[in-house]
């Protein structure tokens, strides 16, 4: 279970240690200090969004002191733009190893989206920090996102086959796509429905192959990936 | 106590009331032009109510009149530019016509309104993101139009029985993205170009075997 193991690291798992060094070496407490912090950013920017969220809340939820954010980051940006990097890296990681197992690029695909649509249901705080807050903030952390969600085409669309076994759609059907995946997205944990994320990957799954597969292809597709 | 006859006193009220009225009109909709270019330009977290009453040349005070705050002028101001374009999209698809000409001359109306006055686009498209739950309420609600209006296309193309359900408010909210994307990149002032991708966007799902 690596993906388990990789999800904790998520400072998650540390998230859950009462504040204090615990006679823990050095290193560890500043990793653990560190790995607080990303853990206590997720919850405040979750909760009320970048623009709202003050360095004192995020040290409060992750029980450091303001002096300890300091020695790590310059501002609260700095902190979620480096909390966002692994979560991102995270994500990253868990849906290379799904997709290895598949043995065609829509079993790929599949394997790629489904990965953080069951780890943000596990974890709605995640998908709000993620999806929801980086829209949200302005400036430079939704040009990060903007970034992001244009690395997220590119990574969908590595190793399709070439025209003429794909339809080759404009790089702005593949923007728009992604866009309209991450808001049907929000819209299940704007309801309350972030629990029952991984519902919404038959729907996806066919969005997004459509246009480079067709219909019919699309539609063999999401059948095979039930 | 003696008494005016009454065509004098009702005249005297009623031709008060209505420049200033007319005043306070023309003064809101001067400091809503200004705020639209000062949001634009700083970023709704960015900007203050100093920068619009200076662009707006008012004082502080007449913002107060008109606003509670500046996320209240925010949102008249998004309300202001999403109903004009609004309105120049209903007008140019309405021409009666096929679908797919509706279509085209709906969508060239937006590219048209885009850039016409990036600067309302940026507030409408890009800032709206970032000034608050109120005003995303207005612009979901945009959104939920435009899927509706393009929910037609299933009866139009050749391939729209086993259509997602999703399809539509995802085509909304992509095209919102996508052109989200293009003016944060700086091209609202040469929208016009973007047509072929938006017809793409949203007519490709509906035609595609």
């Amino acid at each position: 279970m690596s993906e388990q193991t990789g999800r904790d690291d998520l400072a998650l798992r540390l998230a859950r240690l009462p504040p204090g060094r615990h006679g823990l070496p050095r290193d560890f407490v500043a990793r653990n200090q560190r790995d607080r912090l990303a853990a206590g950013i997720i919850a405040v920017v979750a909760a009320s969004g970048l623009n709202q969220a003050t360095v004192a809340e995020i040290c409060a939820a992750a029980g450091v002191s303001r002096r300890t954010f300091y020695a790590y980051f310059s501002s609260k940006e700095d902190c979620y733009l480096e909390t966002y990097g692994r979560i991102v890296e995270y994500v990253r990681d868990a849906a290379d190893e799904a997709a290895a197992t598949a043995d065609d690029w829509p079993g790929r695909v599949a394997a790629k989206l489904k990965t953080p649509l069951e780890l943000f249901a596990a974890n709605p705080d995640l998908a709000r920090f993620s999806l929801v807050a980086p829209q949200r903030a302005g400036g430079p952390v939704t040009a990060r996102y903007r970034q992001l969600m244009s690395q997220a085409v590119e990574y969908l669309c590595e190793g399709m086959p070439l025209p003429p076994a794909t339809r080759a759609p404009s790089e702005a059907v593949g923007a728009s796509l992604i866009g309209g995946m991450v808001a049907l997205v929000v819209r299940e944990l704007e309801e309350g429905r972030g629990g029952e994320l991984p519902r919404l990957l038959p729907d996806l799954l066919e969005l997004f192959l459509t246009p480079y597969l067709g219909r019919v292809a699309a539609a063999a597709a999401v059948e095979a990936s039930g | 106590m003696a008494s005016l006859p009454d065509h004098l006193q009702s005249t005297a009220v009623g031709r008060e009331r209505l420049p200033r009225e007319i005043v306070a009109e023309y003064q809101r909709d001067r400091i809503l032009l200004a705020a639209t270019g000062v949001f634009a330009e700083h970023g709704y977290p960015g900007a203050t109510i100093d920068q619009i009453v200076a662009a707006a040349h008012v004082g502080v005070g007449s913002f107060y009149e008109h606003f509670e705050n500046k996320e209240a002028c925010f949102i008249a101001a998004y309300d202001r530019v999403a109903a004009s374009v609004r309105g120049a999209v209903i007008a140019a698809s309405a021409e009666p016509g096929l679908w797919s000409e509706r279509l085209v001359a709906g969508l060239r109306a937006l590219l048209e309104a885009i850039e016409a006055d990036p600067a309302a686009a940026r507030l409408a498209l890009v800032e709206v993101h970032t000034a608050g739950e109120a005003v995303l309420a207005h612009h979901a609600r945009h959104l939920e139009e435009v899927a509706d209006v393009l929910r037609v296309g299933r009866s139009q193309g050749g391939a729209s029985v086993g259509l997602p359900q999703s399809l539509e408010f995802a085509t909304a909210a992509g095209l919102s993205w996508y052109l989200q994307e293009r003016i944060a990149a700086g091209a609202a002032g040469r929208a016009n170009t973007l047509l072929p991708e938006l017809l793409e966007i949203v007519a490709e799902p509906y035609l595609v075997a």
